[in-house]
């Protein structure tokens, strides 16, 4: 009887033993996502589009395209303001293109990319700029 | 006796994973125009300790941006002005310039230009606390 009841007590601790815990998974960011923004910039105006890193990391952006090809605009990244505005970090004279014209490590927060009239635009451009961030 | 005893112990094994209790760190931006060897400086209040983080994010003239150095610091307000306690000479970033733990309180951070700006800049700062 001793010990049967010793093989009952050993057998029920040994269950024990297999107590597991788990933990949430943590959500994995793939790294920094393409986008693009389409509009219009008209003469002596600009146009702006605000986005937000989800982590700290490096912001690129390229004037894809604009229609006419070959007009120089002036192409910057900044921070988002709430009223909207853009202010602006950094900026280039740009002509669209395939490759980055701005690259840039920014902290994780609210930012913007921004499009302008140098002064020599004569009618309204459309144009895409493409955007990578985290 | 002894197996009841070890069974009921067993059953009460249940280990639930718990998360930490955070608030989301507040954003702020002070933007405004800095003339040639001029300081501004702008306060805000901590209800949480930690650290704060300081970015001059932005310094332009007209759609044009700027590189020019100016000196941006963390600091308690004290009298008409800001009693910096860290500060750097920079130009702007998208990354912080400026990281200092803070308790609770009213805090100050400023802006100046040391070296002479040629004409009047606007300038954006971000600054993140808890």
């Amino acid at each position: 009887m001793r010990r049967l009841i010793m093989i009952l007590l050993t057998a029920a601790l040994s269950s024990c033993a297999k107590t597991t815990i788990t933990s949430p998974s943590p959500v994995v960011d793939s790294g920094a996502l393409p986008r693009e923004f389409s509009n219009t910039v008209v003469p002596g105006g600009s146009a702006s589009r605000a986005f937000d890193t989800t982590a700290a990391g490096t912001i690129t952006i390229v004037l894809k395209s604009t229609t006419p090809g070959g007009v120089a605009v002036g192409l910057g990244v900044g921070i988002a303001r709430s009223n909207g505005s853009c202010a602006l970090n950094a900026a280039i004279e740009a002509v669209a293109g395939t490759t980055a014209q701005i690259s840039i490590a920014a902290d994780k927060g609210a930012y913007c990319a921004k499009i302008y009239d140098l002064g020599t635009l004569q009618a309204p451009l459309p144009f895409t700029i493409g955007l990578s961030y985290p | 006796m002894a197996l009841a005893i070890a069974i009921s112990a067993c059953g009460e094994k249940t280990d639930t994973p718990t998360s930490a209790t955070s608030t989301a760190p507040t954003t702020i931006l002070f933007s405004g125009t800095l003339q040639p060897l001029g300081t501004r400086f702008y306060s805000y209040t901590m209800t949480t300790a930690g650290t704060v983080s300081a970015m001059l994010a932005s310094l332009e003239r007209g759609n044009t941006p700027a590189t020019n150095m100016l000196e941006l610091g963390l600091g308690i307000p004290a009298g008409t002005g800001c009693a910096t306690s860290v500060a750097s000479n920079t130009n702007t970033a998208l990354i912080p310039q400026l990281s200092e733990d803070f308790g609770v309180g009213t805090y100050c951070v400023r802006i100046s230009d040391k070296d002479g700006l040629p004409v009047p800049m606007n300038f954006t700062i971000r600054l993140v606390h808890p």
